[in-house]
């Protein structure tokens, strides 16, 4: 695969947070006061590709999505996008990136600025980046087509909206500039099942009209199945497995992938979870574990998961997985 | 009362709040009915009441809501018509809830230790009996160590951990009914399972029922015995969990079923497109006076616009409340 | 902005206020029109009378028409709130915005401005100036506006810092705008509710002050009116009448119920959040 597929490209990455000052580390006998909500992540994303980034709390999704885009700074590692490097990560440096990525956040309403009308939310792109916006009122129409929305909700505030119809203005402002990559992070959350189809479809397509490419965070199984052709599990701020979704589903590989997928409820009465739960709790980041992150909670442990932290290494067709005792090699 | 009382039985009950826009009918003619030792569960999205119903139950209704008709009987009690003292003895003694939030629960400048001994106030125990009660139950409930742990304060646990204690706290009294309203919604999948695997196994242990109320189907067929399908304030549909499950007869019960995406079989990402169900919610100070979900409904008949259906027994304990229901 | 009007108007002492500002603020600025004589045309036959067809509040002890000198008088006391509230209000407004929303060692360095600005006593300050400066209207406004700066400096920067951390600015951060953008549409309209309620409150105060140090002698000088001088005459001829007094304490509690009421019925419009239409 040639570089120039290729839209997005992260090569390990670290997000370190500062939990306290330098003072106080050193009167607390020299206790690391970091937190590394993403510590080594590397992976790529193929234009026209949609990808799932799964992971529960903790995980460092959020993170991660939030320092490709520039809001938290980078411990170490580099960020490419569309062949070029991104070495300058400040706020003027990045204003052009964010003409070229587009961002949807976890909770509609809450991210739109309250005491705007929705007119002046799907327009703001076109003022923060100067672009000629024509007429005005017809471009905001356009947008609000292109979403199906109504032309009346223009003059409403956010919190008059639904969460549906919140969602709705999300997209219509993260496509406003024709962005290369949407990333949208857990773009059905709190939406009811009847209506969770209505955004997925709805970015669906945008996608195929647009040319688009997406990054999809989210912890839900069940959906990201439906949408990203290909996913990465996260764990404690590493990707543990990584490949196409049908495979990652079938046949999973890390026993954190399998526990996660035999945890989501089946909607069948007669379809009882097939394999043992996980037990235990996400370990804070403060006490992230030695050796590989998983090895407390995981039924396949052994000793030298508890040294050495698992690198990752590339299975069959496109699979990747960190783990020293992969399933399917149990096999 | 006798061992065959229902431990609640909810007949025609309707509730209105009162609003700047005209009175809201929250919930009509709703009636359910949670026997001994069974698992009911409340399935519905966000709109469809099943808040104001639990509210209902306990009393706990917001001042501008007015009971317009039915009635509430706990044991056999008319819970409508209870006093102070007789309520004081429902909420949290004879009824508990688990709610979505624990923190709900969990006063978070008090002791988790001091929390779950002020709860036995009604036994007459000593301290140290019901601090020791309160011990054996955080065990029960998968937290470690708890003799050290339940001195501690709610802060000092996980979210996980803190759904837990609030269970704890709920199991304590012996309640004749559990209420849980989304108890796993804002916990992790894992966790989420986790807790449905401790409510699956304090349902053998409990000398009560549970009622169950979620919008995720799955957490519905895993653990209820019977399930009432809520859409915009109404029951449109009870029945056995296999019946709802397998061989649903309104048509929202179906689309939500076909909704779901863990039901939809898996196109890895190539995606047709995602079913959904048209339209929007009614407004519930402006019913309609057809069907309830007619105006979303696919097999919406010219009869369905004329009224709103009554409940079809569909036998051995199924209904749904659509003029089509006896027919297919 | 019509809607926040209508709301302010449907509660009893909102309106009251509102309108009670209302008047004060058109006899002030209609003084030349509504005052028969001027403020300083002095009528000493007729001095300290009550009130009568030709003197409404009666006369001083120089004979000076009182109601021409209360509503010249509210041109002061209002040009002098207004003025250093409405500048204190916006420095305040950009120092916090910018305490709250930038790096962290100019919040502290600002913070630290402020509370050695706030650590003054507030009279040991006013004589300094007034000492250096002699006592004038620019005085007044001067000493005001820079002991309140921090008070709404601190408002604002809370307000902004618990705002940065919000969805929608991170939104706008996210979509490429600038500090300057996301601080004055965005940040701005969220935080300036609570300030310029504090402010309503405070226009009172300052008149209070202003009345207090032309009282002292050291306010604005004679023979310009203000309610402070007014007030300070009359204190000495309160055996010869009382009208000085009233014509010069009416509009001081007047102005202050008005400010207040206002300031009160605005807190009520600003908070229930819009999210209760």
């Amino acid at each position: 695969m040639t570089d120039d597929a290729r839209l997005l490209r992260v090569e390990d990455l670290h997000v370190r947070f500062r939990t306290h000052g330098a003072l106080r580390a050193a009167m607390a006998g020299n206790r690391d006061p970091f937190l590394d909500a993403v510590a080594g992540i590397s992976l790529t994303l193929d234009r026209g590709e949609t990808l799932g980034i799964v992971g529960e709390s903790g995980s460092g999704k959020t993170t991660l999505i939030r320092a490709i885009i520039g809001l938290t700074d980078i411990a170490a590692g580099r960020i490419w996008f569309d062949g070029a490097e991104i070495i300058d990560r400040r706020d003027a440096a990045f204003r052009p990136l964010r003409r070229q990525i587009g961002m949807m956040f976890q909770d509609p309403v809450a991210s739109l600025s309250p005491r705007k009308t929705v007119r002046s939310l799907v327009l703001e792109p076109f003022r923060i980046h100067d672009v000629e916006l024509g007429e005005p009122e017809t471009r905001a129409d356009e947008l609000m087509d292109m979403v199906g929305l109504p032309h009346t909700l223009l003059d409403s505030y956010p919190h008059q909206l639904s969460g549906g119809q919140a969602r709705r203005v999300g997209v219509a402002r993260a496509l406003a500039l024709r962005p290369r990559l949407v990333i949208a992070d857990e773009p059905t959350a709190g939406l009811d099942v009847s209506v969770q189809g209505e955004i997925l479809n709805l970015m669906a397509r945008l996608r195929d009209a647009l040319g688009l490419s997406y990054v999809i965070v989210t912890h839900n199984l069940p959906v990201i199945r439906h949408v990203s052709a290909r996913l990465a599990i996260m764990y404690l701020g590493r990707i543990v497995e990584e490949g196409p979704t049908r495979a990652a589903f079938a046949a999973p590989l890390h026993p954190y992938t399998r526990a996660l997928i035999a945890a989501v409820p089946r909607p069948d009465p007669d379809d009882a979870r097939s394999a043992p739960l996980l037990t235990g709790e996400v370990p804070s980041l403060r006490d992230r574990p030695a050796g590989c992150a998983f090895h407390p909670r995981c039924p396949a442990a052994q000793q030298r998961c508890r040294v050495e932290a698992p690198a990752m290494r590339a299975m069959s067709d496109a699979r990747r997985v960190a783990c020293h005792f992969p399933l399917a090699a149990q096999r | 009362m006798n061992a065959t009382t229902p431990i609640l039985e909810i007949a025609g009950l309707s509730v209105s709040f009162a609003t700047p826009r005209g009175p809201v009918r929250a919930l009509r003619d709703v009636s359910l009915v949670v026997p001994r030792d069974r698992v009911v569960g409340i399935v519905g999205e966000s709109g469809c009441g099943k808040t104001t119903l639990i509210s209902s139950i306990l009393r706990l209704l917001a001042p501008n809501a007015t009971v317009d008709a039915g009635s509430i009987r706990f044991e056999g009690d008319d819970v409508l018509a209870m006093g102070n003292t007789a309520l004081q003895h429902l909420r949290g003694g004879r009824a508990a809830m688990v709610f979505q939030d624990p923190m709900s629960a969990l006063n978070p400048v008090v002791s988790i230790a001091r929390q779950m001994i002020d709860i036995q106030f009604r036994n007459g125990a000593p301290k140290a009996e019901k601090r020791a009660r309160a011990v054996a139950m955080l065990r029960r409930v998968g937290i470690p160590d708890p003799e050290e742990r339940i001195d501690g304060y709610a802060h000092r646990f996980s979210g996980g951990m803190r759904q837990r204690i609030a269970i704890a706290m709920a199991l304590l009294m012996n309640p004749a009914l559990l209420i849980a309203d989304e108890p796993t919604t804002a916990l992790d999948v894992t966790l989420e399972a986790q807790i449905v695997r401790l409510i699956r196994d304090i349902k053998r242990d409990l000398a009560g029922s549970i009622l169950f109320v979620s919008h995720n189907l799955g957490l519905i067929a895993e653990l209820c015995d019977e399930v009432v399908v809520m859409y915009a304030g109404e029951v449109v549909e009870r029945g056995d969990v296999r019946q709802i499950f397998h061989a649903p007869r309104h048509p929202y019960t179906r689309l939500l079923l076909a909704c779901d995406p863990a039901r939809i079989p898996e196109s890895g990402g190539a995606g047709a497109a995602l079913p959904t169900i048209k339209g929007g919610l009614p407004d519930l100070a402006a019913l309609p006076s057809s069907c309830i979900f007619a105006p979303r409904c696919p097999d919406a008949e010219a009869r369905c616009l004329h009224g709103a259906p009554a409940m079809v027994d569909l036998g051995a304990g199924h209904a749904a409340r659509c003029v089509r229901a006896g027919n297919d | 902005m019509t809607g926040a009007l209508r709301r302010l108007l449907r509660e009893p002492l909102g309106a009251l206020g509102l309108g009670l500002v209302l008047v004060i603020v058109a006899s002030a600025v209609f003084a030349d029109a509504l005052a028969a004589y001027p403020p300083t045309q002095l009528d000493v036959r007729n001095r300290l009378s009550g009130p009568t067809a030709q003197h409404w509040f009666g006369t001083d002890h120089l004979g000076r028409d009182t109601f021409s000198r209360v509503v010249h008088g509210g041109r002061i006391a209002l040009l002098v709130s207004l003025v250093s509230v409405g500048l204190s209000l916006a420095i305040g407004l950009v120092l916090g915005m910018i305490a709250g929303y930038g790096p962290r060692w100019l919040d502290n360095l600002l913070m630290l401005v402020f509370d050695a600005v706030r650590s003054f006593p507030t009279i040991m300050f006013a004589l300094a100036v007034v000492t250096l400066f002699g006592p004038s209207l620019e005085t007044v406004i001067l000493i005001v506006v820079v002991t309140s700066i921090p008070v709404h400096g601190r408002i604002v920067r809370t307000q902004t810092l618990s705002l940065k951390a919000q969805e929608f600015i991170l939104a706008e951060r996210a979509m490429g705008a600038g500090p300057v953008r996301v601080l004055f549409h965005h940040v701005l309209p969220n935080v300036i509710g609570p300030v310029l309620i504090l402010a309503s409150m405070e226009v009172p105060v300052v008149i209070a002050i202003e009345a207090g140090l032309s009282f002292l002698g050291l306010g604005v000088r004679p023979p310009t009116p203000s309610w402070g001088s007014i007030l300070n005459d009359g204190y000495g001829f309160i055996r010869d009448t009382p009208w000085l007094i009233l014509a010069g304490g009416l509009p001081v509690v007047m102005t202050t119920l008005g400010f207040t009421f206002l300031g009160e019925a605005l807190r009520d419009v600003f908070d229930p959040r819009l999210k209760r239409e």
